[in-house]
C-alpha cells in the first residue's frame, strides 16, 4: 500500500465571522497518496483554491484536521509550518510569482538558499532544473524578459528545488496560451514521475485534469465526485 | 544568500530610484545636520583649546587676573612658591590692525628667558632655521605672526605692520613666522608674539601682568602647589591648569552646545519619520513578493531582516552622503558660529574643522540607529502579512486601526507629565527635565490625532459622491493618515514653536532694548565692537567726550569675568546715579531709580536674573564677591531683567569698583545729549575729533539696536535651517503617504474606473484628501505649536538661561501657515494621483 501524503478529515473553512461569514470549504475529506497527480477541477468559488491554501499551511482550517506528509498542520507552530513548506511543499501560482529583480536561476536556487544549502550546490541544482524544463538559455534572463510560459517553467523549476514531496499548483495553465499550457501540464508530469513528487492543481482545463491521475470534482465547498484518469502517454 | 540578498537590494534601488532617493536624501539630510553640529561643536572647543595650548605651552599652572591686569610683584611671589620650579609672565591685549579692515591681533608679550621651557610653537625667519631670537633684542618692536594670517594680510618678514592700541597706534616689524607644535596646532591664526617689555609699553601696562604660567617642580602634586599659591595672592587672582581655562570655556559654551545638539537630533527624529514612510511604502508595494517569500518558507522573522538590511543598506547610502554633507555645512557656518560665541561668550576664532575617528562613528552609528529604528515597525508589520492575504489583492485594502477612549486618557497623560517636568525643572531641576516636558506636550498633541480625525470624518458630509468617496477614503485609512499627520504635526509644530519662540525673544529683547539702553551715542574701542570687549577707553577720550557741551551726562560702563562660586559670572560697572536718572533698567521687585539711587558708593550690586537663579539669591540676600582686596561681603540690591548673558551678570557703581578692583578705565561710554541736540551731528562732530588719537567708534542708539538684532538672528541661523528642513519633511511625508494608499487603493481606483469614472475624477479625489490632510495637520501643528512655544518660552527658557521672555504670537504666522501646508499638500499628493489614475484598470482588477 502507497504512503499517504496527505490528508484532509472533514475540513471547513469559512471566511468573516457572523452573518457576514462564507463558506469556502464544507467538511471535505480527501486523501491523496505518494505519487499521484490530482486534479482539483470545478467552477470558480467551488473552494480549489482554499483547499490547497490548507495544504500548503498559507492557510489553517476553520474545522477539521489536514495531515501533511505525517504532520497535523493545526498542531504545528508557525515557525514549523514556515520550515515544512521550505523543505516538503512546492506551490506554483497562476501569476508565476518570480521576484522580478531576481534572474531565473537565482529565483530557482532561492528555496536552498533559505534552506541553508551550499551557494555552490544551490546554483548547480538550479541551473540542472531549468535544462530540464527546457530554459538553459534563459537562466541570466529576469523575468521580465521572459514569456508567461517560461515564467511558469521557472516557477515549476523553483517548486521542485528542494525536492518537495508534495508540489501544490493553483491554475498553472490560466494565464497562459494552449501552447505554453501544453508545454506546462507536460512538464508537471514528466517532472513528477522523474522527481518521484506527489502533485495536486487546482484547475478549470480538461487537458490538464486529463493529463492528471485522479480528478476530484468541487462544487458549493464539496466533494462532490473523484474519478482516476488514465492518461495517455505522451 | 548574502550575495543574493545585496544583489536584489541593489536592483530594488535600481527598479524604484525616486523612492529610494527619497529615503537616502532623508538620512542623508538628518545625518548631515546631525555631525554638521557635532564637528561644529568640537572645532569650537578644539579651536579653544588649541589657542589655550599655545600659549600656556607646557605649563602646569597658569594664575591670572581674569581679565584684570595683576602686579609685577605677584611673579615673585609665584616664583618663590614651594613646589614651582619656573614661572614666566604673560601681557595679552587684542588690537586692530591699521590697513587691514577688520583684522585683529591676539597679541601676547612674552619674556623671551623664562619663557623657554614653556614653548609649544617655533619661530622661522626666512627659511633660516633660527633659535636666537636676536631680532627681537636688536628691535623691541619685532612681533611674530602665523604664517596664515602674515598670508592672508598679504605682509611679508621685514614688512611693518601698526595696531591700535588703547593709548594709541604702535608700530612693530614683522620678523618672525611662528610656527605650533604638538596640541597647540589649530590655534587662533590671529595670536602674535612680541617681546613683553613691548608689550607694557605699547599698551600702556608697564609693571602689569596679564598671567604667569607656572612649570611645577619633578613629583610636586599640582593641587597642592595651587593650594599653597591661593593662599599666598589675592583671592581675585585665579589658579588653574591650563585645561582649567579650557574647561570654563566648555561650561560657559555649555548651553549653547546643548540646543545646537537638541536641535540636531530633531533632525535626526525627522529623517526617521521620513524613512518609516519609504519602508511602510516598500512593504506595501511588495506584498505579493513578502506573500511568495513566506510561502516560499521564508520565517516571519527572515521577512523582517530583508526590510530591515534593505533599508539599512539604503540608509547607509545616507549615511555615507550625509557625512560630506554635515562638513560642508559645518564648514560653511564656522563664521557664523565664531561671531555668535565671540559676541556671547568669548573671543573665538574657528579655522579648522575638527573631525575625529569618533564623532564619525558617533554620527554614522547614530544614522543607522535612526534607519534600524524607523524602519522596525514597518519591517515588522510586513513580517505579519500573512502569505494567503499577500495573494489576494482584495484583501488588500486599508485597515483602520480604531482611536478608542485611552488614546484620550493617554493624551491627558502626556499633557500631566509636561506640567510636571516643566514645574520640576523650573523649582528643583536638572533644567533638561524642560526638554522632557517639550516632548510630553508634543506627543499628547499627536495622540489627539486619531480622535480629531475620527471626529472630522463623520461630522463632515457631501452630497457629491466623489468627496464622499474622498472623506470615506481618509477615515479609513487613519493607519497610514494618522501617521502622517502626527508626524506633520510634530514637524509643523517644532516650526511654529520657535518661530513664536524666537518672535517673542525678539520682542522683549527690542522693548528691553528700548528701555535699558537709552543714550543716544556710544563711544568704545573699535576692537570691541569686532572681538568682544578687549580693551579700555584712555582717559582722554573720556575727558574729550564729557567736556562736550552738547552732552548732559556720560554713563562709564566696564565689565570684567570674574569667578564668582567657581562659575564664571560677568561683572559690568556702571554710574549708579547716572544710570538711576537715565536707564530704564527694571527691577522684579522694586523701583529701579530708587534701588541704584541707593546703591551708589555702598557695596551693594544688582544682579540679573540669571545670576538670581543661577546661585539661587533673591534681593535683600549677601554675597561675598572675589576681589583684588580679598572677598567682600554686597547686597543684593535688586534682580533686573537682562538678556545679555545666561551665565550671570551684576552690576557694581564705580565707587564700590574703584574701592575693591582698583579699576578706573571704562571700556564703552554711553552719551546723554541734551534736549533738542541731533545725535547724528554729534555723533559726526564727535568722530571727528576723537579720530586722531585712535580707533574709536561713535554709535547710535540705533546701530547698537541694530548690530544687537544681527548678532540675535545669526544665533539663530543653525534654528532657520531647520526651519527649511521641516517644510522639505511636510512635502516628502504627504507624497509617501500617497504613494502608499494608491498602492492600497489600486483595486478600488481599478473598480472606480471600470465603472465610469474618470481619471480626472480619481486625481481630484486623492488631492482633495491630501488637501484635507494638510487642513488637519496645519490646525492641529498651530494649536501644538503654540502649545510649545509657551514651553520654549516660559520652561525652557527660564530653566537653562533665567531669561524672562515674554511670549507674543507673530499673527501673521496664522494665517500664511495654513495655506501654505495644504498647498505644499496638494501638490506633493499631485503626482502619486496622477499615477494612480493611470494604472491600467484591467491589471488592477485582476485577482489571485
Amino acid at each position: 500500500m502507497r504512503r499517504l501524503v496527505a490528508l484532509l478529515d472533514r475540513v471547513s473553512k469559512s471566511y468573516g465571522s457572523g452573518e457576514n461569514a462564507t463558506c469556502a470549504l464544507r467538511s471535505v475529506s480527501l486523501e491523496i497518496e505518494e505519487g499521484e497527480f490530482v486534479a482539483l477541477v470545478g467552477p470558480s468559488g467551488c473552494g480549489k483554491s482554499s483547499l490547497l491554501h490548507l495544504l500548503a499551511g498559507i492557510d489553517r482550517p476553520s474545522e477539521g484536521k489536514v495531515v501533511v506528509l505525517g504532520e497535523s498542520l493545526a498542531a504545528l507552530e508557525e515557525r514549523k509550518l514556515t520550515e515544512m513548506r521550505l523543505r516538503k511543499i512546492g506551490i506554483v501560482f497562476q501569476f508565476f510569482n518570480l521576484l522580478p529583480t531576481l534572474t531565473a536561476e537565482e529565483n530557482v536556487e532561492l528555496p536552498g538558499l533559505l534552506g541553508g544549502m551550499a551557494p555552490k550546490e544551490a546554483r548547480q541544482r538550479a541551473r540542472a532544473l531549468l535544462e530540464e524544463v527546457g530554459l538553459a538559455h534563459r537562466s541570466r534572463h529576469r523575468p521580465e524578459q521572459m514569456s508567461g510560459g517560461e515564467m511558469q517553467r521557472v516557477a515549476v523549476a523553483r517548486a521542485l528545488l528542494l525536492e518537495p514531496g508534495l508540489v501544490l499548483a493553483d491554475e498553472p495553465t490560466g494565464n497562459l496560451d494552449s501552447e505554453a499550457s501544453q508545454i506546462v501540464i507536460d512538464l508537471f508530469r514528466d517532472l513528477g514521475r522523474r522527481h518521484g513528487a506527489t502533485l495536486v492543481l487546482a484547475t478549470h482545463s480538461q487537458e490538464v485534469a486529463a493529463a492528471s491521475s485522479r480528478v476530484v470534482r468541487m462544487r458549493d465547498g464539496r466533494i462532490v465526485g473523484e474519478e482516476p484518469v488514465t492518461a495517455p502517454e505522451p | 544568500m548574502l550575495v543574493l540578498f545585496l544583489r536584489h537590494c541593489g536592483r530594488q534601488i535600481a527598479r524604484h530610484p525616486a523612492m529610494s532617493a527619497v529615503t537616502v536624501l532623508s538620512v542623508a539630510l538628518g545625518v548631515a545636520l546631525f555631525i554638521g553640529v557635532l564637528v561644529l561643536n568640537q572645532s569650537a572647543l578644539a579651536a579653544f583649546r588649541a589657542s589655550v595650548d599655545a600659549t600656556a605651552g607646557k605649563a602646569n599652572l597658569e594664575v591670572s587676573g581674569d581679565g584684570v591686569p595683576m602686579d609685577e610683584e605677584i611673579l615673585r611671589t609665584v616664583r618663590s612658591t614651594p613646589g614651582i620650579a619656573a614661572a614666566t609672565p604673560l601681557v595679552e591685549q587684542v588690537c586692530l590692525v591699521s590697513d587691514h579692515p577688520g583684522e585683529y591681533l591676539q597679541l601676547e608679550g612674552i619674556d623671551l628667558f623664562s619663557n623657554v621651557p614653556f614653548r609649544a610653537f617655533t619661530l622661522e625667519a626666512g627659511g633660516s632655521s633660527e633659535s636666537d631670537l636676536l631680532e627681537f633684542f636688536r628691535d623691541p618692536r619685532s612681533i611674530a605672526l602665523t604664517a596664515t594670517l602674515a598670508h592672508k594680510m598679504g605682509v611679508r618678514l621685514g614688512d611693518r605692520i601698526t595696531v591700535r592700541t588703547e593709548t594709541g597706534p604702535a608700530n612693530f616689524v614683522l620678523r618672525y613666522l611662528i610656527e605650533f607644535h604638538g596640541k597647540a596646532v589649530g590655534a587662533d591664526e590671529h595670536l602674535a608674539l612680541l617681546d613683553i617689555a613691548s608689550a607694557q609699553e605699547s599698551f600702556g601696562r608697564v609693571g602689569k601682568l596679564s598671567r604667569i604660567s607656572c612649570l611645577l617642580r619633578k613629583g610636586a602634586d599640582p593641587g597642592e602647589v595651587a593650594a599653597s599659591l591661593r593662599s599666598r595672592l589675592p583671592p581675585s587672582m585665579i589658579v588653574q591648569t591650563p585645561e582649567g581655562r579650557s574647561r570654563r570655556v566648555e561650561k560657559m559654551l555649555g548651553a549653547f552646545e546643548l540646543n545646537l545638539t537638541a536641535l540636531s537630533l530633531v533632525s535626526l527624529v525627522v529623517a526617521m519619520y521620513m524613512i518609516y514612510n519609504a519602508v511602510e511604502a516598500s512593504v506595501v508595494r511588495r506584498r505579493g513578493e513578502i506573500g511568495l517569500l513566506r510561502s516560499l518558507g521564508l520565517q516571519r522573522s527572515g521577512v523582517q531582516a530583508l526590510f530591515l538590511g534593505e533599508a539599512l543598506v539604503v540608509g547607509g547610502i545616507g549615511v555615507l552622503l550625509g557625512l560630506p554633507l554635515g562638513l560642508l555645512l559645518a564648514r560653511s557656518l564656522l563664521g557664523v558660529i565664531s561671531e555668535s560665541v565671540t559676541a556671547i561668550y568669548a573671543l573665538l576664532h574657528i579655522e579648522r574643522i575638527s573631525l575625529s575617528a569618533e564623532s564619525i562613528a558617533l554620527a554614522a552609528g547614530a544614522g543607522l540607529a535612526a534607519v534600524a529604528a524607523a524602519a522596525w515597525f514597518p519591517a515588522r508589520e510586513a513580517s505579519g502579512v500573512e502569505p494567503v492575504e499577500a495573494f489576494s489583492p482584495g484583501t488588500l485594502a486599508e485597515k483602520s486601526r480604531r482611536a478608542g477612549p485611552w488614546w484620550a486618557v493617554a493624551a491627558f497623560v502626556c499633557g500631566g507629565l509636561a506640567v510636571g517636568l516643566g514645574w520640576l525643572a523650573l523649582h528643583t531641576g536638572p533644567p533638561t527635565l524642560s526638554f522632557g516636558s517639550a516632548l510630553f506636550a508634543l506627543l499628547g498633541f499627536t495622540l489627539l490625532v486619531p480622535l480629531v480625525c475620527r471626529e472630522i470624518a463623520q461630522s463632515l458630509r457631501f452630497r457629491s459622491v466623489l468627496p464622499r468617496l474622498a472623506m470615506a477614503h481618509f477615515a479609513h485609512s487613519l493607519h497610514h493618515n494618522g501617521i502622517t499627520i502626527a508626524a506633520l504635526l510634530a514637524a509643523l509644530a517644532m516650526y511654529v514653536s520657535v518661530t513664536v519662540m524666537i518672535f517673542s525673544f525678539r520682542k522683549t529683547v527690542d522693548d528691553w532694548l528700548h528701555r535699558t539702553v537709552t543714550a543716544d551715542l556710544f563711544v568704545a574701542p573699535a576692537i570691541n565692537v569686532r572681538a568682544g570687549t578687549q580693551q579700555a577707553l584712555p582717559p582722554a577720550i573720556e575727558e574729550a567726550v564729557s567736556s562736550l557741551p552738547s552732552v548732559a551726562a556720560c554713563e562709564r560702563y566696564r565689565e570684567q569675568r570674574i569667578l564668582f562660586r567657581g562659575e564664571t559670572v560677568k561683572c559690568a560697572a556702571l554710574r549708579f546715579p547716572v544710570a538711576a536718572r537715565y536707564s530704564g533698567l527694571s527691577l522684579r521687585q522694586g523701583d529701579a531709580r530708587q534701588v541704584l539711587a541707593e546703591s551708589a558708593g555702598a557695596d551693594r550690586v544688582v544682579v540679573n536674573e540669571s545670576f538670581a537663579k543661577r546661585f539661587h539669591v533673591r534681593e535683600g540676600d549677601q554675597i561675598d564677591i572675589p576681589t583684588p582686596r580679598g572677598n567682600r561681603p554686597f547686597t543684593v540690591a535688586g534682580v533686573f531683567y537682562d538678556y545679555t548673558t545666561e551665565f550671570g551678570l551684576f552690576l557694581i557703581d564705580w565707587g564700590a569698583y574703584r574701592r575693591y578692583w582698583e579699576e578706573d578705565r571704562c571700556q564703552t561710554l554711553g552719551l546723554y545729549l541734551r534736549a533738542g541736540e541731533d545725535p547724528e551731528r554729534v555723533r559726526q562732530s564727535l568722530q571727528r575729533q576723537i579720530a586722531p588719537v585712535g580707533d574709536w567708534i561713535v554709535y547710535s542708539n540705533r546701530e547698537v539696536r541694530k548690530e544687537v538684532f544681527r548678532v540675535f538672528d545669526q544665533t539663530f541661523t543653525v534654528t532657520e535651517l531647520l526651519k527649511g528642513i521641516t517644510l522639505i519633511v511636510c512635502a516628502s511625508g504627504i507624497f509617501l503617504n500617497f504613494v502608499i494608499l494608491s498602492i492600497e487603493r489600486r483595486r478600488e481606483i481599478g473598480v472606480l474606473r471600470s465603472i465610469g469614472v474618470g481619471r480626472s475624477g480619481v486625481e481630484a479625489m486623492l488631492v482633495g484628501e491630501a488637501a484635507l490632510l494638510g487642513v488637519i495637520s496645519s490646525l492641529l501643528g498651530l494649536l501644538a505649536g503654540t502649545a510649545l512655544s509657551l514651553v520654549l518660552t516660559y520652561v525652557i527658557n527660564p530653566s537653562f538661561f533665567g531669561w524672562t521672555v515674554r511670549w507674543t504670537m507673530p499673527w501673521k504666522l496664522l494665517w500664511e501657515l495654513p495655506p501654505l501646508v495644504i498647498l505644499t499638500a496638494i501638490l506633493s499628493a499631485y503626482w502619486p494621483a496622477r499615477r494612480c489614475a493611470r494604472i491600467p484598470v484591467a491589471e488592477a482588477m485582476r485577482m489571485e
